[in-house]
This record gives structure tokens, sequence and C-alpha cells, in this order.
């Protein structure tokens, strides 16, 4: 069944087609948030929250743009506000989740290394300019949809992005 | 001195536009090609975008990643206790302007000066009702037939 269609039955209360379509966008809210947060336990947290809010509201969803669209504005604006709640998490972070894993150990080491690395250069980006790079740079939204899902103008956009690129150059 | 910041500003611009270019934002224009062709300090720069999109793929995460069942089901069990207690508070909204209404009536009666007999009433209602329940229920079961 398509996605148009599984909204349609959704909407009118069908449990099942609600149920269907978030089991479809877990990967890509859960890959988005894990990026975002370089943390799993977050990362986990939100996505429920995200699931929480999406099952309430679904009614207030127009269609105009992909479900996963709509619940990666949803997830975007949840994590902002934790943010300037300052929710606290452990440190199980994303070199412990079981990423693309090479079956070499040596490989294995390396890569986890690389993570690491990644991850603390991640980190010292400013989470608001990480949101427009991890759209733009894993999902390849347009500068366009990031600016509708983030709430801001396109050259603020554009600006994140090349902050952030600059600074990874630098850092990685 | 001034050619240099020139040529500086000159790059960081084209190198921009460059970044636009790799995510697809923009097409390649002649000028900018060969500009490429001929600048090294661009050239190193077209290169490292391509070596962090590499290094950033370690990043990805597997094609069939596992479903978290538990976290679905739990989603939809508080959505429902979310829904249950905004019906609830909805109902409290009701009955709260209900009880004002009926509470700003009664003032308004006493204001007038009917205090007297709205007390007189209530006394009516608290005391006669239950004495009279006995009664009303003789003649509901006689109405039945018993």
């Amino acid at each position: 069944m398509q996605e148009q269609e599984l909204v349609v039955l959704a909407q009118s209360g069908n449990k099942e087609a609600l149920e269907i379509l978030l089991r479809d966008n877990y990967p890509i809210i859960y890959g988005y948030l894990l990026k975002l947060t370089l943390n799993e336990e977050e990362a986990k947290d939100i996505t429920q929250e995200v699931m929480v809010k999406a099952i309430i509201n679904i009614n207030r969803f127009l269609g105009e743009a992909k479900f996963s669209t709509w619940l990666i504005s949803i997830a975007s604006n949840i994590f902002k506000d934790n943010l300037r709640r300052e929710k606290k998490y452990s440190a199980v972070d994303i070199t412990e989740i079981s990423l693309e894993a090479p079956d070499n150990v040596e490989e294995q080491v390396i890569n986890k290394e690389m993570i690491d690395h990644l991850k603390k250069s991640l980190l010292k980006i400013p989470e608001e300019k990480r949101m427009a790079f991890v759209l733009k740079h894993f999902y390849h939204y347009s500068y366009e949809e990031i600016g509708q899902i983030l709430k801001c103008p396109l050259g603020t956009v554009r600006s994140r992005l090349h902050y952030c690129i600059k600074k990874l150059q630098k850092l990685v | 001195m001034l050619k240099n910041q020139k040529n500086h500003k000159n790059h960081k611009k084209i190198q921009e536009e460059m970044i636009d270019i790799f995510y697809g934002e923009k097409e390649w224009s002649e000028e900018l090609k060969n500009h490429l062709d001929t600048c090294r300090e661009c050239g190193v720069f077209w290169q490292e975008l391509h070596a962090l999109h590499d290094k950033l793929s370690c990043f990805d995460l597997p094609q069939e990643m596992e479903i978290d069942d538990r976290l679905i089901s739990s989603a939809f069990k508080k959505a429902d206790l979310f829904k249950k207690k905004r019906a609830n508070f909805k109902e409290s909204i009701l009955f709260l302007g209900t009880a004002t209404l009926l509470l700003g009536a009664e003032s308004w009666f006493i204001y007038l000066g009917n205090g007297m007999l709205i007390l007189k009433g209530q006394i009516l209602m608290t005391v006669l009702v239950p004495f009279a329940l006995p009664f009303l229920l003789k003649l509901r079961l006689a109405k039945e037939g018993y």
C-alpha cells in the first residue's frame, strides 16, 4: 500500500495503518536523531516522543511533504526544545552502536576510532548548525526543505552548511 | 597585498559555490570549471570535500535496521494516555464553565434580593427530597404494577 493511502487510513482512525507508517519511517527518524545527538539513549527517547506526537497529531499532517519529512520536522523541534531545557543523558554514545561494521577486526578498530574522532568533531559544531548539516549531508534535503523543517531562511541554511563543512574540514 | 586579499576573497566565494555544487544545489558553470582546472587551492578544497564525504560514510546506518517494536507500542500507549487526559481536561473545563454559570446566576438572584427564596429552596431540596424518596419509590412501583 502506498504512503498516501496509509496516511488517509491513519487519519480516519486506522491504528494498523499508522503503525505501518511509523515502522516504515523508524530507521529514518532514529538514524537522523542518532546522527544529531550522537547518543543512543537520547535518540531513542526523542524517537519515542516523535512517534507520540505523530500519533496525537496525525490529522494535522496535510500531505504537502513526505511523511518522513513531517516526522523529521517534529524530531527537530523536540531536539531544539530539549536543548533549551538542557535535558541530560548518559554517555552511551554512537560508537557503541553497531553501525556498518566491517567483518575484519582490525578494520572494526580503525572504524571505531574514526567514528570516535568524527563524533568529537561533530560535537564541536553548534546544534542548530549540525541539524542543517545532517539534513543536507545524510538525507539530501534541498536548502528550501531544510529551511521549512528548521523554520529558518534559505540563506541561513546555506551559511550553516558552509560553516559546518569548513569546520569539519579543519577538524577531521 | 590588496590583490592577494581580493584573490583570497574570490577563492572563498568560489569554494562556497563549490559546496553548493557538491550538494546538488547548483550546476557547474564554465567559469568555475576553468577555475578549478587552474587553481590549486580550490582543487585541494574540492578533493577535501570528497574526502570528508568518504569519512562521514562510516556514520551510515545498516540498511536493515532493527525496529524497536517496544518503542512503537509504548508510543501508542503514551498517546492513548495523553488523549484520555485531554478528554478529561475538556470535560473538566465544561464542568467548570457550567458550575460558574450556575453560581453566577444564583449570585445574581441573591443580588436582586431573592436570597431568602433561594435559601428556602435549597433547604427544601436537601431536607424534603430524602424524605420524599420512599413515597416516590412507592409511586413508581405502583405505576409498574407491583
